[in-house]
């Protein structure tokens, strides 16, 4: 599995043992030192091998077990070429037919480790495209990182006037409304938009007919108002507005449902991503029935077609959720014995379910359940708990490091698993993970495989969602005391909503393919793309 | 298209005594508007294209001729019977055929460039045949359209167009030769509206609108909680202030209004129990298994329903399945609020109207949201909620009282209702420089206010004439009064036709339609229906 990790290429700052962190931020130095000539002529060169090489008909996907036992020499050998590529022409020549007789893997490792160090000037930048797991797109992937010029999503650069222009034209293109982004943010999350609930994205829209698609923009408004929250819950309704919207579909004349419809269902999801930044469950969602719509044969008459789509949808929720669901109690009712003090945070639907199950099947335990502003979803977590007869104890956040000692093991839920084994969760996982870590007691994320993806990311920065600040400052009951912060230039308010665990601290994943580490997200999702 | 207004302009207005005697309620000026105007003017605000206006056949008839409706919402008429005593819930069900599924009338039309359509009045030419037999190259007929602007309310652009083919299954006909802009068409040709390909939606939900309701609110934050909440019904309510004006021709006390028992949860948006005062005996009974679920209701009594509702379309079929509710009012949203926490019985239910949710309702069962968990269980199906309105205008003219009100207040309101850039003095209407028109008043077409005459916080209709040295105040004068010299005329209101004599002096009074009343009469506090002699 650790193996596995180092090969795909894009965890950079991830713990990692000691020697190989040096090594990386010694290569970090020299690459300082270079101009951009000389990269520019490494890549081309490198590119030039892997032709020749695919031309001498090595299959990639062979390749990747034996390029692991040389993982461990490539650092020190793309040093030694690298510097001495500074000095000498000729010299770097024989390195390079020096390094053509290794295997191919190593050169692949050292073209996506030009990458990092290519993308260290701006931290918005450092999010990246996904890159595949499997061999082949890996070495377009690792291609792209030499010359592909990193397309990054609008989304996260909030801060830059000209891609905020891109994604303003593109959304009246579509007939979108446009959030505008409430102004004070920390100075350090200005490249994340944040919206304000009061003000209505629909306000603009008119009443009785809309471009958009009813039930979308009543998914919308229920995103933003936060009335549907979770990312299983998100997803689910995301697949019931879509099946509505599949539902009232025509396709036009001279039109092929394969393609029109995609097309059909952009705007959709500019509106829902407008109304609330798409989770990264939705988006696996939505890459998968994209790519099931475009596999529908031409041919087919639209009735027959619609219908198909909609038993997808179905069989979507019902496998990669319901059962999943399913699947991961099994598996974690294992894992629970009598008397355990288990300890949950937030509101996972996951974890209810799980909890519940192992209460049913007579598992005696006690659940402390740690709640924190300012949604405080843990009370609505410990009202469903308390329905199913299961001791409940409830505290603040604060109050977890006084309780741990007496935790037996600590269950969260995951907003996604990343490719890297990071944990992106609701915010305040990491902090409690951190303290289980120090206290000793496990962590254990339970998460479906649909929620798992390719992207990477090792901190809460770079991509992450602000809810609306107002919130913070909202307090029940007696006046709020940050009442008119918004007058005040010194006080800035941040609500995030996500942070990052990293892997460190999981003792485990639970997932409808068994209990795993999170650092083998790359070889699941691998397995699942090669189905 | 996702909402269906439905305008309820049947009523006789009898709570407006003489005023309806001679003009129908829907027509009686408001701010020198038909009142119909006012509701109309909030459906287009909000972006509604057509609307169906339940009336009499009198109604009708004097809207079509009617030279100051300036509305470019396209009314389609459903006409009650004359005289049968039909309730608001039947006209419901008389609207309820006409707004099934898709409506049928709006066919589907692909436009040259196949990224517009054109959904609107059938425009097929008579002569052509229901089915070509062959697949007909050459144009069939030309004709204009009306491309709805690019901006909202903006002027509209006419195209001239062919139609090249017409197929029979779906109605779809393809135009071709997107020609130039031309000028507006004659009357007579062929228009269609064109629209947006994608807007073709089923009728989902149901907008009903009294025609009495003036206001200059805003109709999409209540849409939104409709949407928001998947509610069943939204109502429009608003604080009521007390009026302090006299009310013309009222003796005595002013009469009891009858109130309304809203019971709210603590947001003040989900209506949790709905009783009219008059329906109660002694005391309001509250369902225990209500308060289990919200442990504190605000009761709240100073709430004016504005009659105008959201509905959920199988809301109308369940109103034509329970024959016994006969007012909207009265017993369909009471009837639907009582519902709201009662657990489904059997197959006669009205949790057999609704619609299966398929996946929303798992979405919500796994959502950390709370709401749920405190309405229980069951009944989560019917949701019954209240948009209150904060500020702004929001009056029902169905009383003489709230009537002179409306007249009062709309001054203020109009000119940001108003598209074009007309104002509270008409242009046509000729003002002597030397008389005295406040800012708050209106003054109609083709009026003449001869000098020394002050005007202050009333309302003057068309083609009045004012006569020298007279005075108007807080008064509701409407079309075609003449007042004679030296009038003094005080919260008053003098119906269409009126002719007041030199020296008349009036203060709370109501002058029927066409009376004359006689110089130098004084008159406090009365209804002057006949002629007055001296």
């Amino acid at each position: 599995m650790e193996a596995e990790k180092a090969t795909t290429s894009q965890a950079t700052n991830t713990p990692c043992p000691q020697k190989k962190a040096q090594e990386t931020s010694k290569m970090k130095e020299d690459g300082a030192e270079f101009n951009k000539e000389d990269k520019q002529r490494m890549r081309k060169e490198k590119r030039q091998q892997k032709k020749e090489r695919k031309e001498g008909g090595r299959p990639l996907t062979e390749s990747t077990t034996g390029g692991q036992k040389s993982n461990a020499p490539r650092p020190d050998g793309g040093d030694k070429a690298v510097v001495k590529a500074d000095v000498r022409a000729e010299r770097r020549a024989k390195q390079e037919a020096e390094r053509m007789n290794k295997q191919n893997k190593k050169a692949e490792a050292a073209g996506s480790c030009g990458a990092p160090r290519q993308r260290q000037p701006s931290m918005s930048e450092s999010k990246t495209k996904p890159l595949g797991t499997e061999g082949k797109t890996k070495a377009v992937g690792s291609e792209s990182g030499s010359a592909f010029v990193w397309r990054i999503s609008e989304h996260v650069q909030a801060d830059d006037p000209a891609a905020q222009r891109r994604l303003a034209k593109k959304l009246e293109k579509q007939q979108v409304p446009q959030r505008t982004d409430s102004t004070r943010k920390v100075s350090l999350f200005s490249h994340l938009h944040q919206f304000s609930r009061q003000m209505s994205l629909t306000q603009n829209l008119q009443v009785p007919m809309n471009p958009i698609h009813p039930a979308i923009i009543q998914l919308g408004l229920q995103y933003a108002q936060g009335i549907i929250v979770g990312s299983n819950s998100r997803s689910i309704a995301l697949l019931h507005a879509f099946k509505q919207v599949v539902g009232d579909y025509k396709t036009p004349a001279h039109e092929d449902l394969c393609r029109d419809l995609v097309n059909r269902l952009k705007p959709c999801i500019s509106f829902l991503n407008q109304c609330r930044p798409l989770a990264v469950s939705m988006g696996n969602v939505i890459k998968q029935l994209k790519s099931y719509i475009s596999s529908i044969p031409a041919g087919i008459p639209e009735k027959e077609a619609k219908r198909d789509l909609c038993s997808w949808m179905d069989n979507f929720v019902e496998h990669k959720i319901e059962l999943a669901a399913k699947a991961i109690a099994a598996t974690a009712y294992g894992k629970i014995k009598d008397g355990d003090t288990i300890l949950v945070y937030g509101c996972s639907s996951l974890v209810l379910h799980v909890l519940t199950e192992a209460s049913r099947r007579g598992r005696r335990f006690r659940v402390i359940v740690v709640d924190s502003r300012p949604r405080y979803e843990g009370r609505v977590f410990l009202r469903r708990l308390v329905r199913f007869n299961i001791d409940c104890s409830y505290i603040l956040i604060t109050a977890v490091a006084y309780i741990l000692p007496e935790v037996s093991m600590v269950m969260l839920g995951a907003h996604g698993l990343l490719a890297n084994g990071c944990v992106m969760s609701r915010v305040g996982s990491a902090q409690i993970s951190l303290l289980a870590r120090a206290c000793n007691v496990p962590t254990l994320i339970c998460c479906e495989t649909y929620k798992f993806c390719d992207r990477v990311q090792t901190d809460a920065f770079v991509s992450n969602e602000l809810d609306d600040p107002e919130e913070l400052a909202k307090v029940s009951g007696g006046a709020p005391s940050l009442q008119g912060w918004e007058d005040d230039p010194c006080l800035n308010l941040l609500n995030l909503v996500y942070d990052i665990t990293p892997p460190d601290f999981v003792a485990v994943v639970i997932t409808d393919v068994g209990m795993i580490p999170c650092t083998s997200v790359p070889v699941v999702l691998r397995v699942k793309s090669e189905e | 298209m996702e909402f269906q207004a439905v305008l309820l302009a049947g009523g006789r207005g009898s709570r407006l005594t003489e005023l309806t005697a001679s003009v129908p309620k829907p027509l009686l000026p408001v701010g020198n508007r038909p009142m119909i105007w006012y509701p109309l003017n909030l459906l287009e605000r909000a972006g509604f294209e057509e609307v169906i206006i339940i009336t009499t056949k009198e109604v009708r008839n004097q809207l079509n001729t009617f030279p100051a409706l300036s509305t470019k919402i396209h009314l389609d008429y459903q006409i009650i019977p004359e005289d049968s005593d039909s309730s608001t819930a039947d006209s419901l069900r008389l609207v309820r055929k006409r707004i099934k599924g898709t409506r049928k009338r709006n066919s589907c039309w692909e436009g040259g460039d196949s990224t517009h359509c054109i959904d609107a009045p059938v425009p097929i030419p008579p002569k052509h045949p229901k089915a070509p037999q062959r697949p007909q190259k050459h144009h069939l007929c030309s004709f204009l359209f009306r491309a709805s602007g690019p901006t909202k309310g903006g002027p509209p652009v006419w195209h001239r167009c062919r139609l090249t083919e017409v197929r029979k299954q779906d109605s779809l006909a393809t135009i071709a030769g997107l020609q130039q802009r031309c000028p507006a068409p004659e009357p007579g040709v062929h228009q269609v509206v064109l629209g947006r390909r994608t807007a073709v939606h089923k009728v989902t939900n149901v907008l009903v609108v009294s025609c009495d309701l003036v206001t200059d609110a805003c109709l999409q934050p209540l849409v939104d909680l409709f949407r928001l909440r998947n509610a069943a019904l939204v109502a429009l309510v608003r604080q009521v202030d007390e009026p302090t004006e006299p009310i013309p021709g009222q003796k005595g006390k002013r009469p009891h209004e009858q109130r309304d028992f809203v019971g709210l949860d603590e947001s003040g948006t989900r209506l949790l129990s709905l009783a009219s005062e008059a329906d109660l005996d002694d005391d309001l009974s509250l369902k225990k298994s209500l308060l289990c679920r919200f442990s504190r209701i605000h009761i709240k009594t100073n709430l004016m329903d504005a009659h105008l509702y959201c509905l959920k379309k199988w809301v109308l079929d369940l109103l034509a399945e329970e024959k016994s509710i006969s007012s909207v009012k009265g017993e369909l949203v009471p009837f639907l609020v009582k519902k709201q926490f009662s657990a489904p019985l059997g197959q006669k239910d009205l949790h057999a109207f609704i619609p299966a949710d398929g996946l929303a309702g798992l979405a919500q069962e796994r959502s950390a949201w709370d709401e749920t968990e405190a309405a229980g269980r069951h009944g989560g199906a019917i949701r019954c909620y209240v948009h209150q309105l904060r500020g702004g205008l929001c009056l029902r003219a169905n009383t003489l009282a709230s009537y002179v009100e409306a007249n009062k207040q709309v001054a203020r309101v109009l000119p940001s209702l108003m598209v074009a850039e007309e104002c509270l003095i008409h242009p046509s209407a000729s003002i002597s420089e030397k008389s005295q028109v406040g800012a708050d008043s209106m003054v109609g077409r083709e009026t003449q206010v001869e000098e020394r005459t002050s005007v202050k916080r009333s309302v003057v209709g068309d083609y009045c004439v004012v006569r020298l040295r007279s005075k108007i105040t807080s008064s509701i004068v409407m079309h075609r009064v003449t007042i004679g010299e030296g009038c003094n005329i005080q919260g008053s209101v003098l119906c269409e036709g009126a002719v007041l004599g030199a020296g008349v002096e009036l203060k709370d009074c109501l002058v029927g339609s066409h009376i004359e009343v006689e110089p130098r009469v004084k008159r406090t506090n009365e209804i002057i229906e006949r002629m007055i002699m001296i």
